[in-house]
């Protein structure tokens, strides 16, 4: 499976909470962010997703798109397609072969991996929209890291650009581990941290070593590493043991200033990382879905990829403080409407 | 004062409302929009050509919606943001349209203020979300 990465964009909405908001309102924050974003009452993973589209068919052709792979654990219709709508405000081509992928965090790679495989060797693009804003409980600890943001990536068959050159992937049953019931918006887990750390560094780590022995690599090989971000210590703590540097992992490590992105929780460091990598850097990036699964890729970079004129950067400075009262609201809003 | 709008007539209304369509007449090759029968600017154009329009455009004059003062497809907005900006905007293609604006600064619009249009929900109905444009100011 050829394949490479030719534009890739980023969003992150308006709004953000402080850590200190958390500790005034329940006197600790239960989540390693500084801040994090929030959508907006008139946001969801659609508008998210049409915002990040938005910015990579300004620099690609959007006639030219014939995949269009959509992930997101959030999609505000249970039962309706969602693709339509994004390529309807996007002005895809009715043509367009289209998959929506979210019931883990883990469909943000797997989109990745899915547009590769439906784009074959096809002389076309494929867009993969990846967004999200999860949601848990008010009161539960689980909400404190939970942000919201959105990415595009545009690929294309054949060589060049960024590369594709390889995936692992590993799923198997793990019961209680962030889960959202049938019929319900909200997260939930077991409530026990380490019985739920421990699987996603038993999974990555895993599929990272695999990942690794199918391409002769060592982690030395990479110039950046970007581990699925649910929390930061975490992130960190495993990377370590798989024997990166903080290095290695720093340019993608986006966690502390906007939270828990769901699909976007590797995808948005990714982003970070395809905005600055050179000629020759090669890229691993892993995702991890609860229950469980995870999954690595490996990319090299031969050309810089296409970048619109505001990158992550951008988007993480333009932002608003909102109080925890109003955070609230925006939570609450199901039942305000 | 809440205007309901069907869902079959919100669906014709698609491409303009997600996409911003417009109708290019091609008599005297100003765009209308929202699209009409007849060209509103020379009266007699009745043929016309779709156009994408960029979305940019400047604040040519807003207001304030508080909260009893929004309709009731808007209320719940209007509680949880406590206010929101409406501004009126000159499209650079020509057309004048009246929109939410999102993310609005600290001080509020201002006239001449430069703005682009977003994908936001406008409201729900019927369980049936309603997708349209609203304006961000540009940087
Ligand atoms: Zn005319």
């Amino acid at each position: 499976m050829a394949g490479r990465i030719i534009a890739c964009a980023t969003y992150v909405p308006f709004l953000r909470l402080t850590r200190a908001e958390y500790r005034k309102a329940w006197g600790r924050c239960a989540a390693d962010i500084s801040e994090k974003a929030v959508a907006d009452f008139d946001e969801d993973a659609v508008t998210m997703a049409v915002e990040a589209g938005r910015q990579v068919l300004a620099l690609v052709d959007a006639a030219g798109v014939r995949v269009l792979a959509l992930a997101s654990t959030t999609l505000p219709y249970a039962e309706k397609m969602a693709a339509g709508t994004v390529a309807a405000a996007l002005g895809l081509p009715e043509k367009v072969t289209s998959v929506e992928l979210g019931t883990s965090a883990r469909a943000g790679t797997e989109a990745l991996l899915s547009a590769l495989a439906l784009l074959g060797g096809e002389e076309a693009t494929a867009l993969v929209l990846a967004a999200d804003c999860p949601a848990a409980g008010p009161g539960e600890d689980l909400d404190h890291a939970l942000g919201a943001a959105a990415c595009a990536f545009v690929l294309a068959a054949g060589s060049g650009g960024v590369e594709f050159e390889g995936a692992a992937s590993r799923v198997t049953e793990r019961l209680g581990e962030r889960f959202v019931p049938r019929g319900a918006v909200r997260i939930r887990d077991v409530g026990v941290r380490t019985y739920t750390g421990e699987a996603y560094a038993a999974t990555v780590g895993a599929v990272v070593r695999d990942l690794l022995e199918r391409l002769g690599r060592r982690p030395g090989d990479y110039r950046y590493v970007v581990l699925p971000q649910f929390d930061g210590r975490q992130t960190a703590s495993l990377g370590r043991r798989l024997g990166f540097t903080s290095e290695q992992m720093e340019a993608g490590l986006i966690f502390a200033r906007v939270g828990d992105t769901g699909v976007c929780a590797s995808l948005l460091g990714f982003c970070a990382v395809l905005e600055q990598a050179s000629p020759g850097d090669r890229i691993l990036v892993a995702g991890y879905g609860s229950g469980c699964g995870g999954q690595a890729l490996s990319f090299v970079v031969r050309e810089p990829v296409l970048r619109p004129p505001h990158g992550l950067h951008y988007w993480l400075e333009r932002k608003r403080y909102i109080d925890y009262l109003h955070y609230l609201k925006l939570r609450l809003k199901e039942q305000l409407l | 004062m809440g205007a309901h709008i069907s869902v079959p007539m919100y669906q014709r209304a698609v491409p303009q409302r997600y996409r911003l369509v417009g109708l290019r007449c091609r008599n005297c090759g100003r765009v209308n929009f929202p699209p009409k029968g007849v060209c509103r600017y020379c009266g007699v154009g009745a043929d016309f050509e779709e156009c994408r329009l960029s979305g940019r455009g400047t604040v040519h004059s807003w207001t304030l919606i508080a909260g009893a003062g929004a309709p009731p497809e808007f209320a719940a907005e209007a509680a949880c943001k406590g206010s929101y900006p409406v501004v009126l905007v000159e499209l650079d293609e020509g057309p004048r349209i009246i929109a939410q604006m999102v993310d609005p600064p600290e001080e509020g619009p201002r006239i001449g203020m430069r703005v682009e249009a977003v994908f936001r929900r406008i409201y729900e109905e019927e369980g049936v979300i309603r997708y349209g444009f609203k304006f961000r100011p540009m940087t």
